[in-house]
């Protein structure tokens, strides 16, 4: 039934534009000749009938698209950035700059008990953040910041026991404890309250060379601890300099000029040192070079980039401000896809791995 | 060949047996401990002897009583199968292990002859090239380095031309070039050409602990510079002190006391580290918690044990010679499995991504 009215919803917003009738002959016919899913024809809005075949060709859709970069990264790999235990173990064996990993909260982690954590707490002296293992979107993640002998986020105290109750329904899957990275002078004026994180999408072409797809920069808003649009956040468009082109919010929806709560201005400046930002991606990327597309997290600090975190499922809807992410160069690499493709999506989706109720009860 | 296959099984076996009491006796064990035919024959039930309880401890690769591949996700195999990816979990968990000087392969840092030659020039000691994915130290080469070449195991000299030849056939794969170790004392002299290491079982129970059922040492043999079993390796058994009470050799055909290249004694020898190695193959296993059982090569070196590899799945074709994997305190921790226990075998053989065995799944139809 919410399924239902959440179609409905999306055919009324289209409804100025197209009747439904035309609506659905207009869907066949974008998956019929750019293979873009009907979930994606909404997203990108392509009933208002403002852009080319040739433009639309250049969207990518979660759901399948004519290209379809996530198809490189074979699933066997996933887990190297789905796991953030395995991702963080990583990205310090390859020696590039990221929060460093203080503890493990969980089942057969370094911490399993309120007690232990009691201990870690007291002997603990700075600012931590405490991260699910496997989660999206900043969801779960605690940004604590030391005072005298207690830990607090935003203005509310975290003892020992309330942490633990955080971190109890989901401690078989774990908690990474984290030392916090703050923003550098000019992301803190921006909002200080979140780490501000640039996204840079990369991708391997065929000749094996990285390339970047897109970046832009996520800031957070309200009493939010994390950058992400789906907790409220707001992100802004760069050029390719490093030029903040324009800023929406409210999942890419609205455009913003200044920010809410601190009034700094989100769009017309231009980001000091944010080259560096692109090149630690690409390095990284070779790194990781048995995937195949990746959406890299990272801040950018006093002391430098740092990376946060890496994702095999970069988000896609900021196409809707942009416009496609595909360029000559990138389609030449990628399959084109017809409307006949088989869709294997278990690359993306794996559901072999189901819980061992033996093991993990 | 798989007919002839089973038939020199019967065979091997109708001294003990004739082919119907096999055949009544391979369904007896599979209703009783859940053992495959397969392991059956491969730990000698037949010839009768042990007890139920001791048969129940034998860890077979096609399912057995007690069964710790099971609780290995397929998705997390990868930390161990891709050594690439292992290497480097290993030095960010903050584990000893060789050090990793480059990769090469189509998608790692050394691609052409140029880069190679480059590299080669900057080292002036002993390399080891292993491929990223293989097993049983298949394709793994050991350069040794004096007066600015590289020498083969034989001798011969390895140019950059043929090095580069070599790490060309295996660029889709890719190769990692490590330095090479040394063992120490007796261990180093017992075999000297090959690294010689020790395999750690360890396995987790479900009370999230960790056990070490099993503790041997391998020796190479020849010149070979890898001490794997596939190619002629010798394993030994440790008592709980190190100390060694058994040893096989020519794939498990053939029991030793003295190594047959160099004609030292094995048997009561006590290898070096054998504490720091258990230690370190514990610290090691706390840190893999997403995996439930791992086999680690560990060897013992100057500085210290050093981790070569880990293995999700540790062939536990010894337990015929050295008895069964899980005994006393271990039998408590692990699910026990019945005949009529469901059997996923993707989490140890993906079969993902693998052509459909049905004809008409293969073809496209719409293509």
């Amino acid at each position: 039934m919410r399924k239902f009215a959440k179609w409905l919803k999306l055919v009324r917003k289209a409804s100025p534009f197209k009747n439904v009738f035309q609506q659905i002959l207009d869907i066949i016919k974008t998956k019929v000749r750019i293979n873009i899913a009907p979930a994606e024809y909404y997203l990108y809005q392509f009933y208002k009938g403002d852009k080319t075949w040739e433009e639309k060709e250049r969207f990518i859709g979660l759901n399948g698209s004519l290209y379809w970069p996530y198809e490189l990264n074979r699933l066997k790999f996933n887990v190297t950035l789905t796991n953030k235990y395995i991702q963080k173990c990583l990205l310090m064996g390859f020696g590039l700059p990221t929060p460093r990993l203080i503890t493990t909260v969980g089942a057969n982690f370094e911490i399993e008990t309120v007690d232990s954590l009691r201990k870690f707490l007291s002997s603990c002296h700075q600012d931590i953040v405490f991260k699910p293992i496997s989660s999206m979107g900043g969801h779960r993640v605690l940004v604590l910041t030391r005072r005298g002998k207690a830990f607090y986020m935003a203005d509310d105290e975290y003892p020992a026991e309330r942490i633990w109750q955080h971190v109890k329904p989901t401690l078989e899957v774990g908690f990474l404890v984290e030392k916090k990275a703050s923003n550098n002078e000019q992301l803190n004026s921006l909002f200080p309250h979140s780490l501000n994180c640039f996204r840079v999408a990369t991708i391997k072409l065929r000749d094996q060379n990285w390339k970047i797809v897109t970046w832009g920069l996520k800031v957070g808003s309200g009493k939010s601890v994390v950058d992400n649009i789906r907790a409220g956040g707001f992100y802004i468009f760069l050029d390719e300099k490093g030029y903040a082109k324009t800023a929406s919010s409210k999942n890419y929806e609205e455009r913003v000029s200044h920010h809410p709560d601190t009034g700094a201005p989100l769009s017309g400046f231009q980001l000091v040192g944010a080259e560096v930002v692109k090149d630690l991606a690409l390095e990284a990327s070779r790194r990781f070079g048995f995937m195949g597309t990746i959406g890299w997290d990272i801040g950018l600090t006093e002391k430098g980039p740092v990376i946060i975190e890496g994702n095999n499922l970069w988000g896609v809807v900021d196409q809707k401000v942009s416009g496609g992410h595909i360029t000559d160069e990138i389609a030449q690499s990628l399959k084109r896809h017809t409307f006949l493709s088989r869709w294997d999506r278990t690359r993306m989706f794996p559901n072999f791995h189901r819980k061992m109720k033996a093991f993990n009860k | 060949m798989k007919t002839r296959k089973i038939y020199e099984r019967l065979k091997k076996a109708a001294p003990y047996r004739n082919p119907f009491l096999q055949i009544i006796d391979i369904i007896w064990h599979k209703l009783k401990i859940n053992t495959h035919p397969a392991d059956y024959y491969l730990y000698e039930f037949y010839k009768g002897g042990k007890s139920w309880d001791e048969k129940k401890g034998y860890i077979g690769r096609y399912g057995s009583y007690y069964w710790p591949y099971e609780t290995i996700a397929l998705k997390d195999m990868i930390v161990l199968t891709n050594k690439y990816i292992q290497k480097h979990i290993l030095r960010g968990m903050g584990l000893p292990a060789p050090e990793l000087l480059a990769t090469a392969g189509q998608d790692y840092t050394i691609r052409s002859h140029e880069g190679l030659k480059s590299h080669l020039a900057a080292w002036n000691f002993d390399i080891v090239i292993k491929p990223i994915s293989s097993t049983g130290g298949a394709n793994v080469n050991l350069l040794g380095w004096a007066d600015g070449r590289f020498f083969g195991m034989e001798g011969e000299e390895w140019s950059s031309e043929r090095i580069w030849e070599y790490l060309s056939r295996h660029k889709e794969v890719g190769c990692l070039i490590e330095r090479r170790v040394f063992n120490v004392g007796q261990t180093a002299k017992i075999h000297p050409y090959s690294l010689n290491t020790y395999r750690i079982i360890t396995i987790r129970s479900q009370d999230g602990k960790w056990h070490v059922p099993s503790h041997m040492i391998k020796f190479g043999c020849g010149k070979s510079c890898v001490d794997n079993i596939t190619v002629g390796g010798i394993m030994v058994n440790l008592d709980e002190n190190g100390v060694a009470i058994q040893a096989l050799g020519e794939h498990f055909t053939r029991p030793l006391t003295h190594h047959p290249d160099t004609g030292l004694p094995i048997l009561g020898v006590q290898p070096e580290g054998f504490k720091d190695v258990i230690a370190l193959a514990l610290r090691a296993s706390h840190k893999f918690r997403m995996l439930s059982t791992i086999g680690w090569d560990i060897a013992y070196t100057a500085e210290g044990p050093v981790i070569i590899e880990g293995n999700t799945l540790w062939g536990g074709n010894y337990q015929l010679f050295f008895g069964p994997v899980v005994d006393g305190e271990l039998t408590k921790g692990l699910k026990r499995h019945h005949f009529y226990s469901r059997y996923s075998r993707e989490h140890i053989f993906p079969r993902l991504q693998k052509k459909s065995r049905w004809p008409w799944r293969r073809i496209r139809w719409w293509a």
